[in-house]
């Protein structure tokens, strides 16, 4: 559907262009009634500690720089793992991270974006309390910002269908890397993986839902995330020779995958009269929020290109 | 006058007439067809009354001279007179015009060609929307009707007719009795009724008689053209985008006529020599009515007519080709027999289709290949039955629906591996059958005529069908899944006192089906939706009154309007349009309310029309599951539409009638979602439609002028030359936004930069019609 709404876009827009008298620049000031969301976010996997952002949204026809991303402070986040282990996770600012607990969250999936002038903040786990996510537990979060109560429960899904293989194949003195793999049938498996070079944090490549690939031979090309230092080079889509490359194989479950195809569609509209203007609802139990909570379970290949 | 002072004098109007209590003439006029000729004009001697039928082709009039009375009534250029020599009691008249049987010739007040009555219910000729200037010259009937009061679609690539508050999906668009379900054709720009094949429209702004119902909001009812019983009639014009026949011949004189008409435009070609664009979008029609009458009493007629619009482009060479066909057919047999003057049954068997396929191939440099198609499918077949004298109505309808949402077809292939994936998804196939029956009768008590009505409707969604995300519960074929039964008043009551006409309208309107679009705009994916389990129909309460002042020449409207609407359904926020799920699941439910005013003036004289009206409406929303739960205003809100059409026949003289035509609109800005805030998920800078129809766009106003002249060649042959300039003044009337993410976060910080869109500029066209009788 995806592609067909893709060239539809174009279609649409080239219609639209050769009717066209004339296009010019606009200036827009949507009408913002009084209340405002609150962004709140979170994830977690195998092997690593719950992680939640909370932050206040930006209007939308300002100019967005990351100083202008506000982030919500002293709230209180609570994680309660099978219904057994409540951990009150704490706040950390990136910027302030060493050692050991640099290490730990600069693997961590989906809450980077690279570069981030200002200090980006989060709520984890304490120091003193490192508990990571198994396959097949349930964790639920209860949130207290802004005067409101947000909460959601997730659990973690089986281990993916592993790789199997990686191949780089050079392009124009670099390199993609195909990933062969073949899905089992009559398996609802969603899967996403993630690109990590370096130290760079990882960074989200492609996402699938299990109904256009159930039982075939596949092949996935594996790029740099898209929130990659490198996403506006010339070739961003290409590794470089002697990358070490990290990549994280993950499974997830329908409802990540239906709010990451609800964050794309909502992509789509900005551009495209002719889509519907998505919000993406995520699994929080509220409508003054936007947001959601991704469990995953991942493996994690390594490959050195040559 | 103030209002007050109105008030007064139209206080002492009623309570003078009331105490004199003099006889009344109660009159019924009929067109030559049979039908109820609203908008007649009737003038009364010696008193120099001049007063219109209504609605249901009635006029009431108590003259204060009651001798030597003659009543001239006139109406679409044919007239007759009755004469009544001394007017002792109530007394009931009926008349029938008919243009080749005038039983007298009297003089023509004039021959007017739009009616409205108070509550808006408007009767139009083809031969009045013709006359206004159009886009490219092409006189789209369904077009044209955006310029009535009361209807707040205004720019040319939306598609229906919202009305009064409501949404286009809730106004029912007929032709002779079969309901279209996709009459637009290229984005609503044009439409599958070729302008020559209609002969009229009745519109109904709302609280319409109880013989409609299906939809909420109102009806556009057009006429078939009733072919040329006597003399042949042969039309051939061309223009700017268009080249069209019609054709209609008697093959049996007064027994058998032949009846067709073909239009095709080149559009596309106009595209691509203006913009060099590799796009292709064009459309065609062509209409065949056979008819058979016998002694006046009896009219049997066969018709189809097919339409069908496409637009394709090549892109990148050839090794990208992809493209949208969007063919529909609508055909029906009727048959209408009077039993005496005053009894007539009609009967209309009906098929329709319409079958929307979106294409697309790709051929990779690698040699991958990827086809993908999408579409819907529409099926009904009908029918309705009417039965009507003086004073009553009843009949029967009966609707089966098979309606597909969507399908969608899937190839790809890639070299290096051993499978092709391919697969076909389609989504249920919906089967329902609606099933109505209605009664209406009208009494007349002194000056007032009151029309009561029900409507009893039936709707159910049967089998085969499997209900969503549940395996145990499948529905065999035939079985009813779910269904909906309500009986719904109608009641409608005038008040008649020369020179004022007060009208009260009131009811329920169910609508059992509802028009799902995946988009902003209209798409070939949308779809109608029957009413199922998950989905209830949707109901409408309409309190509307109104009065009329009218004169000869003129008459001047004020209508009021307060609607209330449940059940209404719209796509659930996070919808992503995927034919592996069932629409029904993907909706949330709401209501809405409506009100305004709508104020119309016409004038009309043999030289000089003019037609304007004003309409203030405010259309709101609420749905617990869209925009947070709080109130909204709804696609269709739009405060201030005005129209204003003025023609001016300049000189009418053997060299030539020539005539000048101007139509100027302007409105509020349409509603647009654009986004609301940035906001940080996964890992990515997003942003969000949090607030809905959060942004009105700049007003709409336009002026469009048209020049003709109409000879006549000798041989009853006339030739029409018609010079039309649309958007005469360039206005660059925003059509589409497009907005765009632009700058890098962490160094020129990102923003949105909006490109608006304009479709037509000042866009001349000319078109050369032949008349031959």
């Amino acid at each position: 559907m995806m592609l067909l709404q893709t060239f539809w876009r174009v279609s649409m827009i080239t219609l639209v262009m050769g009717l066209v008298a004339c296009k010019k620049e606009f200036n827009i000031e949507p009408v913002y009634p009084d209340s405002e969301p609150i962004i709140i976010e979170g994830n977690i996997a195998t092997g690593k500690p719950p992680v939640v952002t909370i932050s206040l949204p930006v209007p939308a026809f300002d100019t967005v720089k990351p100083e202008d991303v506000r982030f919500v402070h002293n709230a209180k986040v609570i994680a309660i793992r099978e219904n057994i282990d409540t951990i009150v996770l704490v706040e950390y600012n990136k910027d302030s991270l060493t050692g050991l607990l640099w290490t730990l969250f600069n693997s961590m999936l989906a809450i980077h974006f690279t570069g981030i002038e200002t200090p980006l903040y989060f709520y984890s786990v304490p120091k003193n309390r490192i508990i990571t996510g198994q396959a097949g537990e349930t964790w639920k979060f209860v949130i207290y910002a802004n005067n409101r109560i947000y909460q959601t429960s997730v659990k973690i899904p089986d281990r993916p269908y592993p790789l199997d293989s990686l191949i780089p194949v050079p392009k124009q003195g670099r390199y993609y890397i195909l990933a062969f793999f073949k899905d089992p049938p009559y398996v609802k498996d969603y899967g996403i993986y993630y690109t990590k070079y370096w130290n760079v944090p990882f960074c989200m490549g492609r996402y699938w839902s299990d109904r256009t690939i159930d039982g075939k031979n596949w092949i996935w090309k594996i790029t740099p995330g898209t929130c990659a230092d490198r996403a506006h080079e010339t070739a961003p889509e290409l590794f470089y020779s002697e990358d070490r490359i990290e990549i994280a194989w993950c499974r997830m479950n329908e409802e990540d995958y239906e709010y990451l195809k609800e964050l794309d569609n909502a992509d789509d509209a900005l551009d495209n009269p002719f889509d519907y203007p998505t919000l993406p609802t995520g699994n929080l139990s509220s409508n003054t929020s936007i947001g959601h909570f991704f469990a995953l379970n991942c493996q994690y290949y390594k490959l050195d290109l040559p | 006058m103030t209002f007050k002072g109105f008030l007064k004098l139209w206080s002492s109007v009623v309570v003078v007439s009331v105490a004199l209590a003099q006889p009344c003439i109660t009159g019924k006029v009929y067109d030559s067809s049979g039908e109820p000729a609203i908008g007649a004009i009737v003038k009364v001697y010696p008193d120099s009354l001049v007063l219109q039928t209504d609605v249901d082709g009635k006029f009431r009039v108590c003259p204060q001279n009651n001798k030597h009375l003659v009543i001239e009534i006139s109406y679409f250029g044919s007239a007759t007179d009755i004469r009544i020599p001394v007017l002792k009691s109530d007394t009931i008249v009926e008349v029938r015009i008919n243009p080749q049987v005038n039983l007298k010739p009297v003089t023509i007040v004039h021959k007017r060609t739009i009616s409205v009555e108070p509550g808006g219910i408007t009767k139009i000729s083809m031969q009045e929307l013709s006359r206004r200037p159009a886009l490219l010259g092409i006189r789209e009937p369904i077009t044209q009707l955006k310029s009535i009061g009361g209807v707040t679609t205004i720019s040319e690539s939306q598609e229906g007719l919202a009305v009064r508050g409501t949404a286009p999906e809730h106004t029912l668009i007929l032709l002779d009795g079969v309901p279209l379900y996709f009459p637009g054709r290229v984005f609503g720009m044009f439409s599958m009724l070729h302008p020559e094949i209609v002969k009229e429209v009745a519109f109904y702004p709302g609280a319409f008689p109880a013989r409609y119902g299906g939809r909420l909001g109102a009806i556009a009812e057009f006429s078939l053209h009733p072919g040329q019983w006597a003399r042949r009639k042969i039309s051939f014009w061309t223009g700017t985008a268009t080249t069209g026949l019609f054709l209609s011949v008697p093959l049996r004189r007064n027994l058998l006529n032949l009846t067709s008409a073909i239009r095709y435009s080149y559009l596309g070609r106009l595209i691509k020599a203006l913009h060099k664009t590799p796009l292709t979008a064009d459309f065609a029609d062509a209409f065949v009515q056979l008819g058979f009458r016998q002694k006046d009493r009896t009219l049997i007629r066969w018709w189809v007519l097919t339409a069908s619009d496409w637009y394709y482009q090549s892109i990148r060479n050839d090794s990208t080709v992809g493209g949208v066909v969007n063919p529909g057919i609508a055909s029906a047999l009727s048959v209408k027999h009077k039993l005496d003057e005053n009894k007539v049954i009609k009967s209309t068997i009906f098929f329709y289709n319409n079958s929307s396929r979106v294409f697309y191939r790709k051929i990779y440099e690698d040699g991958r290949f990827l086809s993908i198609a999408t579409g819907t499918f529409h099926y009904s077949a009908g029918i309705n039955t009417l039965y009507k004298n003086k004073s009553s109505e009843l009949g029967f309808q009966i609707e089966r629906l098979w309606i597909r949402p969507l399908t969608e077809e899937l190839k790809f292939y890639q070299p290096v591996l051993p499978d092709t994936l391919s697969f076909e998804n389609k989504s249920q196939l919906y089967h329902a059958w609606y099933k109505a029956a209605f009664f209406s009768h009208t009494f007349d008590v002194k000056r007032f005529s009151i029309n009561v009505g029900l409507r009893a409707n039936y709707f159910a969604q049967i089998g085969p069908y499997s209900r969503p995300r549940s395996d145990t519960f499948v529905f065999r074929s035939n079985e009813v899944v779910a269904d909906y039964f309500a009986v719904v008043p109608r009641l409608r009551i005038t008040y008649t006192d020369t020179p004022f006409q007060f009208v009260l309208g009131t009811g329920i309107a169910w609508q059992p089906i509802h028009k799902l679009s995946q988009g902003l705009v209209t798409t070939p994916w949308d779809f109608w939706l029957p009413a199922t389990a998950n989905v209830k129909p949707s109901y409408l309460y309409d309190f509307a009154p109104g009065l009329k002042i009218f004169g000869n020449k003129f008459s001047l409207g004020i209508d009021l309007f307060y609607r209330y609407l449940w059940n209404l359904y719209e796509f659930k926020q996070d919808y992503v349009p995927s034919p592996g799920v069932l629409p029904e699941t993907e909706l949330t439910t709401g209501i809405g309310k409506a009100y305004g005013i709508v104020i119309y003036a016409i004038y009309e004289t043999d030289k000089i029309s003019i037609n304007a009206n004003y309409t203030f409406s405010r259309s709101l929303r609420y749905f617990s599951q869209l925009n947070q739960g709080l109130p909204f205003l709804a696609d269709e809100d739009r405060p201030h539409v005005a129209n204003l059409f003025a023609s001016y026949v300049v000189q009418n003289k053997p060299s030539g009638k020539w005539t000048v035509s101007l139509k100027f609109v302007v409105a509020s800005g349409r509603l647009l979602t654009v986004p609301s805030y940035w906001f940080i998920s996964s890992a990515k800078l997003k942003t969000a439609f949090f607030w809905r129809n959060n942004y009105r766009m700049p007003t709409y106003h336009r002026l469009d002028v048209s020049v003709s002249w109409l000879k006549s060649l000798g041989h009853r042959t006339d030739l029409e030359v018609v010079f039309t300039l649309y958007n005469a003044y360039n206005r660059k009337n925003i059509h589409q936004l497009v907005i765009d993410e632009k700058g890098r976060f962490i160094v020129t910080g990102r923003y949105l930069r909006t490109e608006a869109y304009t479709l037509f500029p000042i866009m001349p066209a000319i078109s050369i019609k032949l008349n031959m009788k």
